[in-house]
């Protein structure tokens, strides 16, 4: 009898203390990576960061055993990108994809991540800034309080509708000892906003004085030397860059799915648009300026050399 | 402070209607003959000739009070269930203001069942009133524990209503509550922190304790400077008459105690301390690193200064040290996840019975501390220090249909924490805060069986430049075997306890003032109904609501880090208890149910764009929405057993899809240079529940007497007696999973003498 009462507790017992409930603290998601990078127009090799999503913090293992591709959207031109583990400067390692190719404006990029255990691809779209079309218009000259010269020529990039992520700005001289150009960046940029009532025109307002003043503190040009042109670059980044907010705000961007546009992933995948003009000035400019004018002199070619080169080259109007 | 100097004028005005009053008041302390002990509970009754009937009931002290009372002969009984009944004929005048202490000696007639039948009354776990319950050491002895001695917290522990983070921590949320909401007081003086790492612990062995009430809300007007609960403690004195101690050993935990009279009948004094042992016990059996080390001391001198008149002077110490979460040896070596605070207090009492006036009057002076440390003793990353400086008097006026107490309070705080940028947008400075209050309770006896109890608390912190202003009620209605009850108020609390509450391992807490300005704020509501169908069963149904403002929460990151700001929260919790008491014969039992919802609503504006909107809401992880606790004590030829067992539903934990790193893309980037930040890719707070928690504990203990006075008693205990793998945390960077403690078996041994 004593057995039959003990026995139904023994297996109460026993079931209680076996059932064990399964808990995991990583909920299953059809996300699997994330992907971050530009491909910028400056570049001939592209390089993008795939991270896997993983179960714990452990760091990713040696191998991806996925297919990155890219694919230029309306020529169906694609690449196959290639992976690279990298050790990066605190011992931590990525794995980081490249291709061979250069992004053109206005084109559209779809990079695609394909598993090879599953039919779920991470993708993300990017769309390459629009070439712009720049006006250099006619430096004018004036004087302040009759004796300060004053010396303006504005620039209009007609295409432009953000605020350019950076802008640079060059003076290139000649040198008659040896036929070759030494080029100057100044550590400035122009002034430069909307054009008013435009949405898609950037002005810029360059003081010619003052680029001859910082030139002429840290130049020694003699009179070998000829003002042979100006040139003006900008790196214009594509939409997906626009921040919620309007601030790159780290502890903001890192929630997941900010500033984000990864299909079944997270990251950013964005494109980098760098465009440049060059022009050269009126002789009677440049003189006024204190310049000695390039003349008639011969012009080796090329006119601009490596960086410039790697920018889109912009017609003037 | 014109409310603070209107209260004072109150006082003074209702002290000298006192003394003109027409009808006679009776009061006095009853005491234990044996050992002077104060007697709570016990009824004194007068009938005259024709039967009528006035009367009143023994309070913490011993304290009785009969006001009212008109001329003529009267027949005075005093009883108390176990004890012999007091009897006397008094002839009481008009004007009459008598003091009439009471000894009463112990029955040598009446059974020992029949003793612990008659102190349940008024007390035990169905007797719940309008949120609170008094806990006895019979209640606490009920509790099956790994230590012989019993302790307040694992009774506190098997109340529905009450969750404990696990059996590792220290942490006790009572109705909602944090543990930094819950104020608890020994002998007035207030006490930070007094739960002990392993859960079955606290500052309070029961062999030093007379009554425990615990408010879980709804508490009136005497109670400020918490939102939202009580736990005032009223210890015992030492013995009078003689010397008496104890010593025990058990695997967690080796105590003694020793008391005695300094002057036989006057004064007496108690001591008593426990250490913990850990090493030598527990972790041996379980062969597993505990790297605790706790203790806990405390003392008590107390004076008879006059029929008239007690004084009480008592110091608490506890002390903790460990590392919460232990997976590995190296772990258990290393102190830099070490968290240690040193909790305590000294505080002198004084209760007056003027010789003219009646009225009882109590004043309290003591000072309190509490010093947290985490990270290695001797460099530290983070420290909190508080000390608190209290000085307050109660007077209670006797009438006929009201009794009228009021009261008066100064503190001063000094609170200085270094946070190692924890909390990021704390204040860490030194802040000196002073506040000044006061409240009044009126207890309207009008109708037969109905206690009223309206009462307001007003608080003023000049140095903040806040006032505050508490309406509080309390109501209790008895009608046969029917009680029914009601209680509620509103509650601020200036003075906060900062805890990051995304680590359960992580129980150090910072106290401050009110991060954001805002002043944390709680309304409670509660309604209880109560029924003793027969004398040997009791019903209590009780539901609760608590509403909660300005509360501070961990923000939520992406980055796995331990630095984290501070978000405003607001919460609320709804919930219901059930409670069903049985005694019969040898046998005592109870079974009760709580069922609570605890909700936040918080708002970040960084999660927008993650979760949709910078609202949102949640539970926190301390809710637990149900709980069953079932106790059983069976007497049988000096044997005691008792089993508990206890089931929770599961608490909520955070989840994540899985972890990457981030990178910042503010422009063209090079992907070789930008490592990035590990990052979590969390989901909604506590979006997950752990598996549901329950274990049956087992004790068997049995007294041998030696002599008159001297006995000992040897337990043997079962905790978690079928080894269920309750899971007390997941870490989610490691995914290792940790347990609370398996299968204990134990064997305790006490001497008393």
């Amino acid at each position: 009898m004593r057995k039959l009462i003990l026995l139904p507790a023994i297996i109460l017992l026993g079931v209680l203390s076996a059932c064990e409930e399964s808990v995991s603290p990583i909920i299953e998601t059809d996300r699997d990576y994330t992907l971050f990078g530009t491909l910028d127009m400056a570049l001939d090799s592209q390089f993008v960061r795939v991270i896997p999503i993983r179960g714990s913090i452990t760091e990713p293992g040696d191998l991806l055993d996925v297919t990155v591709q890219s694919i230029e959207l309306s020529t169906q031109q694609t690449f196959t990108w290639r992976d690279s583990i990298h050790t990066f400067d605190d011992g931590r390692i990525g794995h980081i994809f490249f291709a061979l190719f250069r992004i053109r404006p206005s084109q559209t990029y779809r990079l695609e991540i394909i598993p090879s255990d599953s039919e779920i691809i991470t993708s993300a779209e990017t769309t390459v800034p629009a070439l712009p079309v720049v006006e250099v218009l006619d430096a004018t000259l004036g004087r302040i309080l009759t004796t300060k010269l004053d010396v303006r020529q504005r620039i209009l990039w007609h295409g432009i509708d953000r605020v350019p992520f950076e802008i640079e700005q060059w003076y290139r001289f000649l040198s008659l000892a040896d036929f070759t150009y030494k080029d100057y960046q100044l550590s400035y940029a122009p002034i430069s906003r909307p054009l008013a009532g435009e949405t898609d025109v950037w002005e810029m307002d360059k003081d010619l004085v003052q680029d001859r003043d910082s030139l002429a503190t840290k130049l020694e040009l003699g009179a070998f030397y000829r003002l042979a042109g100006i040139a003006l670059r900008i790196t214009v980044l594509d939409e997906n860059f626009v921040p919620p907010g309007g601030e790159y705000d780290r502890e903001l961007l890192a929630q997941p799915g900010t500033l984000s546009n990864v299909e079944n992933g997270f990251g950013l995948l964005a494109s980098v648009g760098r465009f440049s003009v060059e022009w050269i000035l009126p002789d009677s400019v440049a003189k006024e300026l204190g310049y000695i004018p390039l003349g008639n002199t011969a012009i080796p070619s090329p006119v601009w050399a490596a960086p410039l080169g790697a920018y889109e080259v912009v017609q003037q109007h | 402070m014109r409310i603070f100097c209107n209260l004072l004028l109150l006082g003074v005005l209702l002290t000298v209607s006192q003394a003109q009053a027409q009808n006679a008041v009776m009061r006095g302390f009853i005491r234990d003959a044996a050992d002077g002990q104060p007697l709570q509970g016990v009824n004194v009754i007068l009938t005259d000739d024709s039967d009528a009937l006035l009367g009143s009931a023994a309070d913490r002290d011993g304290l009785y009070a009969i006001s009212g009372i008109p001329p003529g002969r009267y027949y005075l009984a005093a009883s108390f269930i176990g004890y012999n009944t007091h009897r006397d004929t008094l002839d009481i005048a008009p004007d009459d203001l008598i003091s009439y202490n009471i000894e009463l000696s112990i029955s040598e007639d009446l059974l020992d069942e029949l003793v612990v039948e008659s102190e349940r009354e008024g007390a035990g776990v169905a007797g719940l009133t309008g949120g609170l319950q008094s806990i006895t050491p019979r209640d606490i002895a009920l509790i099956p524990s790994p230590d012989i001695s019993g302790d307040l917290a694992s009774y506190l522990a098997a109340l529905p209503g009450v969750v404990a983070s696990g059996d590792q921590g220290g942490q006790l949320f009572i109705r909602g509550g944090e543990p930094t909401q819950n104020q608890v007081l020994v002998d007035g003086m207030t006490v930070f922190q007094p739960f002990h790492l392993i859960g079955f612990y606290s500052a309070f062995p029961s062999s030093i304790l007379n009554v425990t009430d615990v408010y879980a809300g709804g508490f009136g007007p005497r109670y400020g400077g918490r939102i939202s609960s009580v736990i005032d403690i009223s210890t015992r004195n030492g013995n009078k008459r003689r010397m008496a101690g104890e010593l025990s050993a058990a695997p967690f935990i080796s105590a003694g105690l020793l008391e005695g009279p300094i002057v036989e009948g006057r004064l007496s004094v108690l001591v008593s301390g426990r250490f913990s042992v850990i090493d030598q016990g527990a972790a041996r059996i379980l062969d597993k690193p505990l790297p605790y080390d706790f203790n806990d001391q405390f003392f008590k001198l107390h004076a008879d200064l006059s029929a008239n008149s007690q004084a009480s002077i008592s110091g608490l110490r506890s002390f903790d040290r460990g590392i919460i979460g232990v997976l590995n040896e190296a772990e258990a070596d290393s102190t830099k996840n070490q968290v240690t605070w040193t909790s305590q207090a000294v505080g002198a009492r004084y209760v007056l019975l003027p010789t003219r006036i009646p009225v009882q009057a109590e004043l309290l002076l003591s000072v309190s501390s509490i010093e947290n440390t985490f990270g290695q003793s001797e460099e530290p990353s983070r420290s909190s220090n508080s000390q608190e400086i209290n000085l307050s008097t109660n007077v209670t006026h006797y009438n006929r249909t009201a009794d009228i107490s009021w009261g008066l309070h100064f503190r001063f705080s000094e609170l200085d924490s270094h946070l190692g940028g924890s909390f990021q947008n704390v204040a860490q400075d030194v802040e000196y805060v002073s506040e000044a209050g006061g409240y009044v309770l009126l207890d309207l006896k009008g109708i037969e069986g109905l206690s009223f109890q309206p009462g307001v608390r007003f608080s003023s912190f000049p140095s903040k430049g806040r006032n505050f202003i508490e309406p509080r009620v309390r109501m209790t209605y008895n009608r046969g075997i029917h009680q029914v009850s009601l209680a509620g108020g509103i509650y601020h609390q200036e003075i906060v306890g900062l805890t990051d509450r995304r680590d359960a391992g992580d129980v150090f807490t910072a106290w401050t003032t009110s991060p954001f300005g805002e002043v944390p704020r709680a309304i409670h509501g509660l309604a209880g109904y109560q029924i003793r169908p027969t004398s040997w069963a009791r019903f209590v149904i009780e539901g609760f609501v608590k509403t909660m403002d300005n509360l501070s929460i961990a923000e939520w990151s992406s980055f796995p880090r331990f630095t984290t700001r501070l978000q405003p929260a607001d919460g609320n919790v709804l919930g219901l208890d059930g409670r069903v008491e049985v005694t019969a014969g040898p046998f005592y039992g109870f079974v009760n149910y709580g069922y609570a919802k605890v909700r936040y609503q918080a708002k970040q504006s960084e999660i927008q764009y993650w979760f949709g909107s910078s609202e949102y809401e949640f539970s926190p992880p301390h809710d637990r929405r149900h709980q069953l606790n079932a106790v059983g004590s069976l007497t049988l030829a000096k044997f005691i057993l008792n089993v508990r067992w206890q089931y929770g539903s599961g608490l909520p934990f955070s989840q994540a899809l899985g972890f990457d790193e981030f990178v910042l893309l503010s422009g063209p980037t090079d992907v070789f240079n930008e490592h990035g930040d590990t990052r979590v890719l969390y989901t909604y707070p506590y979006g997950g529940r752990l598996p549901a928690y329950h274990r049956l504990d087992i004790s068997l203990e049995r007294s041998f007497e030696i002599s008159g006075n001297t006995a000992v008693s040897v337990l043997a205990s079962a905790t978690n007696a079928y080894d269920r793998s309750n899971l007390f945390y997941i870490d989610l960077f490691t995914l290792e999973k940790l347990d609370q403690l398996p299968f204990i078996p134990a064997v305790g041994l006490k001497f008393e003498f």
